[in-house]
């Protein structure tokens, strides 16, 4: 599900970029999410949880995984992937061009 | 609003140290710039305290590297006093009616010309602003500047979690440690949560605007520190253009929401000028430490909003509530921490 995995501009934390274009439905996301980890925040916009690291999630699929450990980031983008990949929540981007 | 005086003349470090009682006859801030005939223009970036009756310890400052080569300046640490009272044995430092808040000081030259700014107000107090610092690079050498000219500054970090990380709030509070060691000002500090309020615009609010509607509710909580602490206005690190919410449109909607002046070093410097007084005052190191940037930032912010636009959107949410519950939750940050 996640293609890249980089450090963010100022290197406080990790990026991961989906391989393919897709859109998160963040409040079935949060559905799904509360009974693995916690749900600190759903602005809408973002959602951020909290399992091994916090991670902001974006609406286009984005993780900001707030961690300076590389291994702990690409743990924790796995573990969002196998938890949304395959639902409903996840609406990709050719979708959209019907 | 305070009074800002600005006296040149050319005398000798005596002269100019019975100047302040001599040209504004008043207690107040002063702050010396000196210019020697060998070294060129030369700023301190140190505070010295000169009260009525001691000269302080007092740290001098940058000095500019010019054809001549570095002029002997001591670097911006404490433990220049020695050499600068030797410099004038017996002096009666009492003499200084105020408070000089900087001074060049050439050990070899003692032929100065100083530029004097007094700022005080007409009542003869000092200028103070709530200064607000966000672990950037600017917001710390706006606030430099403005201590250099003699202002007392509270700081004011908003803060930003979930939507930063600790290492953000860390870094406003190092800056604030450093600025206060480095000018020997003492810089009340409170924090105030601000991720409640971005929540608020994200889920109610036009996405593009967001930035703006952050920034308003910047002021207006800022505002309220200026009542509460009996300061003159606001302070900020701003710079035209350099981000989206600072083009001179968006200045200008975001200024709507504040009723006391808002104060702006730096409007006119480019980022590069401002990493250069960051660099030399030391600041740039502890800004750029690692520290996440704000996650809910819009991917398109808006570069030139309506004030029609942000109004209608602020009808959607209750600000004075969200200013309130800001307030709540806003600590002082202890000096003994930093």
């Amino acid at each position: 599900m996640y293609s890249v995995l980089k450090p963010c501009k100022t290197s406080a934390a990790f990026e991961a970029i989906p391989g393919e274009r897709f859109s998160l439905d963040l409040a079935r996301s949060e559905e799904i999410l509360k009974e693995v980890c916690t749900i600190v925040t759903n602005a809408g916009v973002l959602l951020i949880v909290n399992d091994r690291c916090e991670v902001s999630i974006h609406k286009d699929g984005r993780l900001i995984l707030k961690t300076d450990s590389q291994e702990l980031a690409a743990e924790q983008a796995g573990r969002i992937a196998g938890w949304l990949e395959g639902t409903p929540v996840i609406r990709k981007h050719r979708d959209f061009q019907g | 609003m305070g009074l800002i005086a600005r006296t040149i003349f050319t005398g000798t470090l005596k002269s100019a140290l019975i100047s302040p009682m001599k040209y504004h006859g008043r207690p107040g801030p002063v702050s010396i710039t000196g210019v020697t005939r060998d070294y060129g223009t030369m700023r301190t970036s140190a505070r010295i305290p000169v009260t009525f009756f001691s000269l302080a310890s007092y740290p001098v400052a940058e000095s500019r590297t010019t054809k001549q080569g570095r002029a002997p300046f001591l670097p911006p640490v404490p433990g220049y006093t020695s050499a600068f009272c030797g410099f004038l044995p017996g002096y009666p430092l009492g003499w200084i009616p105020g408070y000089a808040e900087t001074i060049c000081v050439d050990t070899n030259d003692i032929i100065i010309r100083f530029t004097i700014v007094n700022t005080v107000h007409n009542g003869g107090s000092r200028v103070k602003l709530v200064s607000l610092i966000s672990g950037g690079i600017d917001s710390p050498v706006a606030t430099y500047l403005m201590i250099q000219r003699g202002v007392e500054i509270v700081a004011l970090h908003m803060d930003n979690r979930p939507f930063t990380d600790d290492k953000n709030l860390n870094k406003a509070m190092d800056l604030v440690r450093h600025l206060r060691d480095l000018t020997g000002s003492p810089i009340k500090t409170y924090v105030v949560p601000h991720g409640p309020n971005h929540i608020a615009f994200a889920r109610n609010c036009q996405r593009h605007l967001h930035c703006l509607f952050c920034r308003r509710m910047m002021y207006r909580i800022a505002e309220q520190i200026v009542e509460k602490e009996g300061a003159d206005g606001i302070l900020t690190g701003e710079s035209l253009g350099q981000v989206a919410s600072q083009t001179l449109q968006n200045i200008m909607v975001e200024n709507q929401a504040a009723t006391v002046p808002i104060i702006r070093p730096l409007i006119g410097l480019d980022k590069v000028e401002i990493i250069g007084i960051a660099r030399k005052i030391g600041t740039y190191e502890i800004s750029t430490l690692p520290g996440l940037c704000c996650t809910i930032v819009p991917k398109k912010p808006s570069t030139a909003a309506r004030a029609a636009d942000i109004l209608c959107d602020e009808q959607k949410i209750d600000i004075d509530a969200l200013v309130e519950k800001s307030l709540e939750g806003m600590y002082v940050f202890s000096p003994e921490a930093l």
